[in-house]
C-alpha cells in the first residue's frame, strides 16, 4: 500500500490526466465516469488528478514532519537518557506535558500566531508530536548507558557528545526507524484534518484535508468528492500503520507505541 | 500519611509550578499574535482618539509584565475577559458550550472503554486466530481514519440516504447525539483494544501467569483472577492521560457536525481572532492537561502499590 501510495505521488505528473488546478466550467460537479474517473468539483477540476497531486503532499508532509519531529525528539531523549539527574528529569517533565497536550489544539495556537499555511502547519504538528521519540530514546539510552562499549569509550578519554553521536546513536536507529513508521501517519492525519479546518493548505494546492473540507460544503449534491481523498488518506494511513506493526516485529519487538 | 496521600501530595505540588508556567508562555504567545484587536473591533470610522480610549479601557496600553498580572489575578478567580466579538464574558461564552461538548464526550469515553478494552483483551486471548485478526484488522482500519473523514461518511450514509439522523446540529434530541458520539467513539474503541490488547499480550506472557496455569488453576481464574489486573492497569491510566486528546478531538468534530460545544466555538473565535477565547480555551485545556497528568499518576500508584514508593533518582 505504501508503495503503491509512493509511486503515485512520484509519478504524479504522468498519470494524472490533467492539472490539478485546471477549471473547467462547463463540467462542474460531476459524478465519477470514464471521462472523469473520480468525477469533478466545484470549479470543474478533476478529482483524480488533484487526489493524484495530493498524494505528494500527503508524502512529503508526512516525511517532513516526521523528519523534524526525529531530529528535536531523538536529541532530547538521548540528552535525557545520558545525564541523569536535573537535565533528565527536566526534559522528562516537558515531555509529559507535551505529549499529553492534544495535537490540534497546540498546533490551532501556533496557526492563530503565524497565520494559516501548509508551513506553519507542519511546523506547528512537528513542534507537538515529539515526545514519542523522546521517550523512546531516554529509556534504550538508559539501558545502554552502563554497558561495556559505553564504559570502555568513556575510559579512552571519548568525549560525552561523542559518546552520544557515535555509540549510542547508532544502537537506536531501528527503533527510530519503527517510531517514524508508526508516527508518519498520525502526521498525514494531524495535518490534513487543519488542512480540513482552512488553517493548511491554501487553494488551489490539492491537499487531501482541502479537498475533503471542498467535499465536505457539496456532500448533499457530490457526494464522490467527500469519499475518494477519504480512501487514500485511510490506505496510506492504514499502510504506514501495518509497516510499522511489521517492522517493530522485525527489529524491535519489545517497544512500544 | 499513607504513601499514597504522600505521593498524591507530590504530584499535586509538582503540578503547580507548570500550570503557572504554562499560562505565561501561552499568554507570552497570545501577546504575539498578528492583527490589533482594538482595529478589529473598532470600525473604519472611529476617531483617534476614540481607539486610544478604547485600548486604555482594554488594559491594552499597559506594559506586558503588567498586563499579564491583571490577566492571571482575573483568570484566578475565572475571569477570562470579554470576547472581541460579541462582547459577552468568555466564561459565559464557555460556560454555555461546555455541556455540549460533555454530553459527546463523555459517552465516548464511557464507550470506548467498556467496548475497547474487552475487544483488545478477546483479540490478545485468541492471538493468532481469526478473532484476534477480525478484531485488530478492523481497529487498524478505524485507526487510521481521519475522525473529520469518518464523520463526513456516516453522514453521508445515515443522514443523507438511509435518512436515520439528522447531519448536523442539535435540534432533533437525543437523534442528533448518535453520528457525532459514533465518529468519537470509533477511532477511540480502535485505540483502547490494540492497547488492551499489547499490554494483555504482555502480562500472560510473564512468569507468574505461567506458574498460575501451571498450578492447574481453571483458565478463568488464571486470565480474570491474575492477568486481567494487571492487562487493565496501563489501559486505565491511558484513560486519563487521554481525555485532553478527546476534548481535543472536538475541534474537529463538532466543527464538521456544527455541534455547538467548546471545540467548535474554538475554532469560530480563531477565525475571527477572539484572542481573549482562544486564550481562555487553550488555557483550560492546558490546565486539563496537567491536571489529567496527576490524575493518571495518582489512580496509577491506587490501582499498583509498587509504583506509590518512588526509587530514588527517578
Amino acid at each position: 500500500m505504501v508503495l503503491g501510495i509512493a509511486v503515485i505521488a512520484v509519478g504524479a505528473p504522468i498519470i494524472a490526466p490533467r492539472g490539478y488546478a485546471e477549471t473547467d466550467p462547463v463540467n462542474r460537479l460531476l459524478p465519477p465516469s470514464a471521462e472523469y474517473v473520480f468525477g469533478t468539483d466545484a470549479l470543474g477540476r478533476d478529482l483524480f488528478s488533484r487526489i493524484v497531486y495530493g498524494a505528494r503532499i500527503a508524502l512529503w508532509v508526512g516525511l517532513l514532519v516526521t523528519f523534524i519531529e526525529a531530529a528535536v525528539g531523538v536529541t532530547l531523549g538521548v540528552i535525557a537518557g545520558y545525564f541523569s539527574g536535573i537535565v533528565d528529569k527536566a526534559i522528562s517533565a516537558v515531555t509529559d506535558i507535551v505529549w499529553a497536550f492534544p495535537p490540534v489544539v497546540l498546533a490551532l495556537s501556533v496557526v492563530t500566531v503565524m497565520g494559516a499555511g501548509l508551513t506553519q502547519v507542519v511546523v506547528a504538528i512537528a513542534l507537538t508530536s515529539w515526545p514519542a521519540f523522546t521517550r523512546i530514546c531516554r529509556a534504550k539510552v538508559q539501558s545502554l548507558v552502563n554497558r561495556e562499549f559505553v564504559l570502555a569509550a568513556r575510559a579512552i578519554g571519548e568525549s560525552d557528545w561523542n559518546i552520544m553521536a557515535r555509540y549510542l546513536l547508532p544502537n537506536l536507529i531501528p527503533s527510530i526507524l519503527v517510531v517514524s513508521t508508526l508516527t508518519l501517519p498520525a502526521a498525514i492525519l494531524y495535518t490534513t484534518a487543519l488542512s480540513f479546518l482552512g488553517f493548511g493548505a491554501q487553494p488551489p494546492t490539492p491537499d487531501w484535508g482541502a479537498i475533503l473540507a471542498d467535499g465536505a460544503s457539496e456532500l448533499s449534491i457530490a457526494p464522490w468528492i467527500a469519499t475518494f481523498p477519504g480512501v487514500f488518506l485511510v490506505i496510506t494511513a492504514l499502510g504506514f500503520n501495518l509497516l510499522g506493526d511489521g517492522l517493530r516485529d522485525i527489529l524491535d519487538p519489545k517497544l512500544r507505541i | 500519611m499513607s504513601a499514597l496521600a504522600r505521593y498524591a501530595f507530590k504530584k499535586i505540588l509538582i503540578g503547580i509550578p507548570v500550570v503557572i508556567l504554562v499560562t505565561l508562555l501561552l499568554f507570552l504567545i497570545m501577546k504575539q499574535v498578528p492583527g490589533d484587536p482594538i482595529r478589529m473591533m473598532a470600525s473604519e470610522r472611529v476617531t483617534k482618539e476614540k481607539i486610544e480610549e478604547l485600548r486604555r479601557s482594554w488594559g491594552l496600553d499597559q506594559p506586558v509584565y503588567i498586563q499579564f498580572f491583571y490577566w492571571f489575578a482575573k483568570v484566578m478567580s475565572g475571569d477570562f475577559g470579554y470576547s472581541y466579538v460579541t462582547r459577552q464574558p468568555v466564561s459565559f461564552l464557555i460556560w454555555s458550550r461546555l455541556p455540549y461538548t460533555l454530553e459527546l464526550t463523555l459517552p465516548s469515553l464511557v464507550l470506548s472503554y467498556v467496548l475497547g478494552v474487552p475487544l483488545g483483551i478477546i483479540a490478545a486471548l485468541g492471538r493468532g486466530k481469526s478473532r484476534d485478526y477480525l478484531t485488530m484488522g478492523i481497529s487498524n482500519f478505524f485507526y487510521s481514519m481521519p475522525t473529520y473523514w469518518l464523520g463526513l461518511m456516516l453522514m453521508l450514509v445515515f443522514g443523507l440516504y438511509l435518512r436515520w439522523f439528522p447531519i448536523s446540529g442539535t435540534t432533533a434530541g437525543l437523534a442528533s447525539l448518535v453520528l457525532p458520539t459514533l465518529t468519537y467513539t470509533l477511532p477511540f474503541i480502535a485505540f483502547s483494544a490494540r492497547i488492551a490488547r499489547t499490554e494483555m499480550l504482555e502480562v500472560l506472557g510473564e512468569d507468574y501467569i505461567r506458574t498460575a496455569w501451571a498450578k492447574g488453576l481453571s483458565s478463568g481464574r488464571v486470565i480474570l483472577g491474575h492477568a486481567l489486573r494487571n492487562a487493565v492497569i496501563p489501559v486505565t491510566v491511558m484513560f486519563f492521560l487521554d481525555f485532553p486528546w478527546i476534548i481535543g478531538g472536538a475541534v474537529i468534530v463538532e466543527t464538521v457536525f456544527s455541534w455547538p460545544g467548546m471545540g467548535h466555538l474554538l475554532y469560530k473565535s480563531i477565525i475571527q481572532l477572539d484572542y481573549p477565547v482562544i486564550q481562555a480555551i487553550v488555557l483550560i485545556i492546558a490546565i486539563l492537561v496537567v491536571l489529567c497528568n496527576i490524575l493518571g499518576d495518582i489512580v496509577a500508584a491506587t490501582l499498583d502499590p509498587r509504583i506509590r514508593i518512588e526509587p530514588e533518582g527517578m
